[in-house]
């Protein structure tokens, strides 16, 4: 372990990270779609005999995109930044490291994208209108290439692809198995938001019904056709998840937990059934355009926000038990370490850089070592509670258990030596009263593997080969 | 020989806590990444001169009855919220560059200062929203107005405030493997270090002198549009708020040096230190000289070259600051001692779009600046009429 740990009561540093990802996922891709959406607006609005009434109505819509985007936006974007060098200081080290100017490029795209936005929205009445679309365009154009360039870092995290640390090539990591899927996924999810935002605006029009009914087709056009393409891009997407993953989602309702229904599976749905709910909700405002109210058009964009909620972790979690697929695993050991068996099993604190002095097999040894391995994941009892996961352990169960957790697919090898693996159960299960000491459960699980080396029934000498 | 005993003292002292740097070295030679990360830090630095300065002179300006005054405070109070827009967008790279330079330092700080730390966003959040509402609703409740401006600046502070503890914590590794103990949850700032205040302070020193140019650049703007009076105003205001940035670095200077006199008298000795500080006190005179030769004038040959003589004062700052960083690191650290594993073709793509993306960036404003003049000026016409 290189880095100290950040250690976040209740939530987790996980979960930090992913509160202000989704959110700011929901504004980014907004960003972006709602940009597409100015541009062909502005065409729109040119070719109509009211052209001045939806030119206001844009006005309006970019008001809004701009204060919610550039605050909200790029706010939670650099929030992401911050929470993963605390949650995972190792794994973004990594990634910078790899891709800082794919990042750097990136940036140059914000600059673009955060600049002409302005000369758009404050050059609003005394630009020409061929300006107005030369802007949109311009700001659609450079905030997509955004989008291409962070998608290619998203992906290489799950689908690495070619990418290793022997070959850390950039064009094979960036341009993994995931990247097309993911890329038109997450465009069509921007029109979708684009469309989604601009009826929440038309809902404040206050004009003739024929206005507002036009406005909200000319938004669904964004929404309905995207809905209906993207589960066939999900299938594609789904053809580059790893093996594991897929197991995982299709076990469902058996999987680790036993009789639950996975998380991951869980968040799938939760995705896939939040965008049935856009389609059929914009199909109603279709139907019946005056029934729709500011609020419940908020509302089918709070839908959506859960959408991205179950997409987002549902990708996280297929990484399942990696930080960077089939590299690093997410509590901070290097996948090219686990086949050194002595590495494996050689004290861990002996290793870790940020270990305070423990008393050996003491419950202070036992929760450093928690601190160490397993609060990149879990807290206490909060967020993936290590006390509700452990309320049945023994300490001879826990010990034993954690030997072989990376079986389940879900959790990472244990790193650490008899007495760490001890240390920890005991610390795990003094959470429900129980009392066992470390040392109490060294010495049963040491008498128990006597026991059954002893047990091993002899080999019969008849059965020997030639000694017959 | 001599790297065992660079590992046997730093284990003496508890440097044997900092983490190893990322295996997969640098991208392009250090050089490089240090001259962006100067480059961007300073611009970041600039834009957020310009918004603390700009703040403090809405606020007074909202306390004032006189109505170029309070023209002054409705330039600020239009131009704050793009002002905190640039402050974040620019302070993006050098935060990418010394990521990969020093990661293995400034991210050991920032966990351990990890509760402070992540309070930047939802803090950064609300001094945002904050601009934008008095930017929106400047004309309601004048006394709220003033409160939210004075709350959006004491956050802004903060955040600065957060940020000198995490980076200097970030050059003192000696006091991590302490704080880990005392505080294993990141609850803490890195309390004890006597130079943090005079150093948010020299980071701030330019705030008047950054406000006053944009109000030279304006007065400009409105001697040429055949408003003399009030651009001359608009000058010589600039100008004496130019001046007050003077005072404070001095006063800001004279803290640092005394919050550590011998570590910086060994500092300042250094060659490179002394043509910095060279540079840097040249670059502000030029400043303030073509500040004040701008007064009155319409053209915009001196704004630039006193807006570019803020720029170098500020660049040969921050390079000194780096200086002083590495040096402090070593001698168990050394930039050239990192691997490099090239990516020329990655590097020359973000060369190409940058400057490709800032061409486009130029040649746009030039082609909508009229248009937005335009604007201000109707607006401006409007509002003096008003008065």
């Amino acid at each position: 372990m290189n880095y100290p740990v950040w250690d976040v009561p209740f939530l987790g540093g996980g979960l930090v990270v992913a509160i202000i990802a989704i959110i700011h996922i929901l504004i980014s891709h907004l960003a972006i779609g709602g940009g597409a959406f100015l541009f062909v607006a502005e065409f729109w609005a040119k070719k109509q005999s009211n052209g001045n009434l939806i030119r206001e109505w844009l006005h309006r819509y970019t008001k809004y995109f701009l204060i919610y985007t550039t605050i909200f936006g790029a706010i939670t974007g650099v929030g992401i930044w911050f929470s993963i060098q605390l949650a995972n200081p190792e794994a973004t080290s990594l990634l910078i490291h790899q891709f800082v100017f794919v990042w750097a490029t990136e940036w140059v795209m914000f600059l673009g994208e955060l600049t002409v936005l302005y000369l758009y929205f404050y050059g609003w009445g005394k630009n020409s209108q061929n300006m107005q679309i030369l802007l949109a365009g311009a700001y659609f154009v450079i905030a997509w290439f955004s989008l291409f360039l962070i998608n290619g870092i998203l992906t290489f995290m799950l689908t690495p692809g070619g990418w290793s640390l022997t070959d850390t090539d950039i064009a094979a990591g960036f341009f993994n198995p995931g990247f097309l899927p993911s890329l038109f996924i997450r465009t069509l999810v921007m029109f979708i938001l684009g469309g989604i935002f601009g009826i929440i605006v038309a809902t404040r029009v206050k004009e003739n019904g024929e206005f507002r009914k036009k406005i909200i087709y000319f938004c669904a056009k964004w929404v309905i056709p995207a809905a209906i393409i993207i589960p066939f891009l999900l299938l594609w997407f789904w053809t580059t998840l790893p093996d594991n993953a897929v197991t995982l989602v299709k076990g469902g309702t058996v999987g680790v937990a036993g009789g639950k229904l996975e998380a991951i599976t869980r968040y799938f749905w939760l995705a896939i059934i939040s965008g049935g709910l856009i389609l059929i909700s914009v199909i109603v405002a279709v139907i019946r355009p005056q029934a729709i109210s500011t609020g419940g058009a908020i509302a089918i964009f709070l839908i959506a926000q859960f959408g991205i909620m179950g997409g987002e972790f549902f990708r996280e979690m297929s990484r399942k038990p990696f930080v960077i697929y089939d590299t690093l695993y997410s509590n901070g050991l290097w996948k090219k370490n686990t086949a050194d068996e002595n590495y494996m099993k050689s004290s861990y604190l002996e290793k870790a850089r940020w270990d305070t002095p423990v008393e050996p097999l003491s419950l202070h040894h036992g929760e450093t070592i928690f601190r160490l391995q397993c609060v990149g994941c879990h807290t206490r009892d909060g967020y993936r509670s290590i006390n509700t996961r452990t309320a049945d352990w023994s300490g001879e169960f826990g010990y034993r258990w954690l030997s072989t957790m990376h079986e389940t697919g879900v959790m990472p090898p244990f790193q650490g030596s008899d007495e760490d693996r001890a240390a920890l159960s005991a610390y795990l299960i003094s959470a429900h009263d129980k009392t066992t000491t470390a040392r109490e459960i060294l010495d049963s699980a040491r008498k128990e593997e006597t026991k059954d080396t002893l047990s091993v029934p002899a080999v019969p000498a008849e059965n020997n080969g030639g000694a017959k | 020989m001599s790297s065992i005993v660079i590992t046997s003292l730093s284990a003496a002292i508890g440097l044997d806590i900092i983490p190893a740097p990322d295996p997969l070295g640098y991208p392009v030679p250090a050089w490089i990444l240090q001259a962006l990360s100067y480059f961007t830090l300073t611009l970041h630095l600039l834009a957020m001169n310009f918004t603390i300065g700009g703040s403090v002179i809405l606020l007074w300006s909202m306390f004032s009855k006189k109505p170029d005054n309070k023209d002054i405070g409705r330039f600020f109070g239009a131009g704050l919220p793009l002002g905190v827009s640039y402050i974040v967008t620019l302070g993006i790279p050098p935060l990418l560059f010394v990521q990969v330079l020093y990661g293995q330092f400034f991210y050991s700080s920032s966990v351990l200062l990890g509760s402070f730390w992540i309070q930047v966003i939802p803090v950064l959040l609300l001094a945002y929203t904050g601009y934008y509402y008095h930017k929106f609703l400047r004309d309601t409740r004048p006394r709220l107005q003033w409160l939210v401006i004075l709350a959006s600046l004491i956050l802004l502070l903060y955040v600065g405030y957060i940020y000198v503890n995490n980076l200097t914590l970030a050059m003192s590794p000696e006091k991590w493997s302490g704080l880990y103990k005392a505080y294993p949850g990141g609850g803490t700032l890195h309390h004890g270090e006597p130079t943090i205040h005079s150093r948010l302070l020299l980071f701030l020193s330019g705030a008047f002198a950054v406000a006053g140019i944009a109000l030279i650049w304006r007065g400009a703007k409105f001697i040429k549009w055949g408003w003399q009076e009030l651009g001359r105003k608009s000058q010589q205001k600039g100008f004496k708020i130019f001046l007050i940035s003077i005072p404070i670095w001095i006063i800001a200077a004279i803290g640092v040096y005394f919050s550590r006199p011998d570590e910086i008298s060994t500092m300042l000795s250094l060659d490179n230190s002394k043509l910095l500080l060279g540079i840097g006190i040249v670059s502000a005179v030029f400043a303030t000289l073509f500040a004040f030769l701008a007064v009155g004038k319409r053209g915009l040959i001196f704004p630039l070259i006193s807006s570019l003589g803020v720029f170098g004062a500020v660049l040969s700052m921050v390079i000194f600051r780096d200086t002083v960083r590495i040096k402090e690191l070593g001698p168990g650290f050394d930039l050239s001692a990192i691997p490099v594993n090239y990516q020329w073709g990655m590097f020359i793509i973000f060369v190409v779009t940058l400057v490709v993306g800032l061409a486009f960036l130029i040649f746009t404003f030039v082609k909508v600046f009229p248009a937005l003049a335009e604007k201000s000026r109707e607006r401006l016409n409007k509002e003096t009429a008003a008065v």
